[in-house]
């Protein structure tokens, strides 16, 4: 005999079935966040890169002056103080050798600046998701 | 898992029992802001425990006593480096981030 869901009632002696495991029962979801086809020009057909956080952190915190991390931002700030400071050392030794400790005071403050455009403001507009 | 963009990497969770989002999006500023402390760290233990060392062979040869508190600092904030190390740049947690 067909009942309604809505008429339907348990009857008086049923039990619900507890699992040993809640969460082997549960259903569980894959969400596949990055595809390997790519367009014709080369670019993914996703818009986001799936990465892990120690290629993030290697990318974004190193020290290598070409890759423009925050690494090496802190990296240009002491070389620009410790250049200032070889200004001031030698400026009453030899005006020469003073000169070039400016010329690079002022390239690593031009470093400085640009590493932390490019990978500290820049980066305030740029959305990222993280799994918790 | 291979390193690299071409990881083909799935979130896998049990909804049911899910008590906080799985995915949290903000910006990378955001996220650099909060790795880096850790990174900090790592860089800070990983001195100090090289420094605890040096300290314990000196002190091996003129106070041994006080080279055994050394070498177990050494020891200690060791383990502290491998600790952030596996928070920071041995991490595998998934991160997405725009093109």
């Amino acid at each position: 005999m067909a009942v309604s869901l809505s008429e339907f009632r348990a009857p008086k002696g049923a039990k619900e079935a507890h699992a040993a495991s809640p969460a082997a029962y549960a259903p569980t979801i894959s969400v596949p966040m990055q595809s390997n086809q790519n367009f014709g020009d080369g670019m993914p057909v996703n818009t986001l890169m799936t990465k892990q956080r120690r290629e993030i952190v290697k990318e974004w915190f190193g020290e290598k002056w070409r890759d423009g991390a925050i690494g090496t931002t802190y990296k240009a700030w002491l070389y620009c103080v410790l250049s200032v400071i070889a200004v001031v050392i030698f400026y009453g030794i030899n005006l020469w050798v003073a000169a070039v400790f400016a010329y690079l005071a002022g390239w690593f403050w031009s470093e400085l600046l640009l590493n932390y455009a490019w990978s500290v403001e820049w980066f305030k507009g740029k959305a990222l998701i993280e799994t918790k | 898992m291979a390193e690299g963009q071409d990881a083909q990497v799935g979130v896998f969770g049990t909804v049911a029992e899910a008590k906080r989002p799985l995915l949290v999006m903000g910006t990378r500023y955001d996220y650099m802001m909060t790795q880096l402390p850790e990174y900090k760290k790592m860089i800070r233990f990983r001195l100090y425990a090289l420094l605890a060392f040096l300290a314990g062979a000196w002190l091996l040869l003129i106070q041994p006593i006080l080279s055994a508190a050394a070498f177990f600092l050494a020891a200690y904030y060791y383990q502290l480096y491998l600790l952030q190390q596996h928070r920071t740049t041995h991490s595998i947690r998934t991160v997405m981030i725009g093109h």
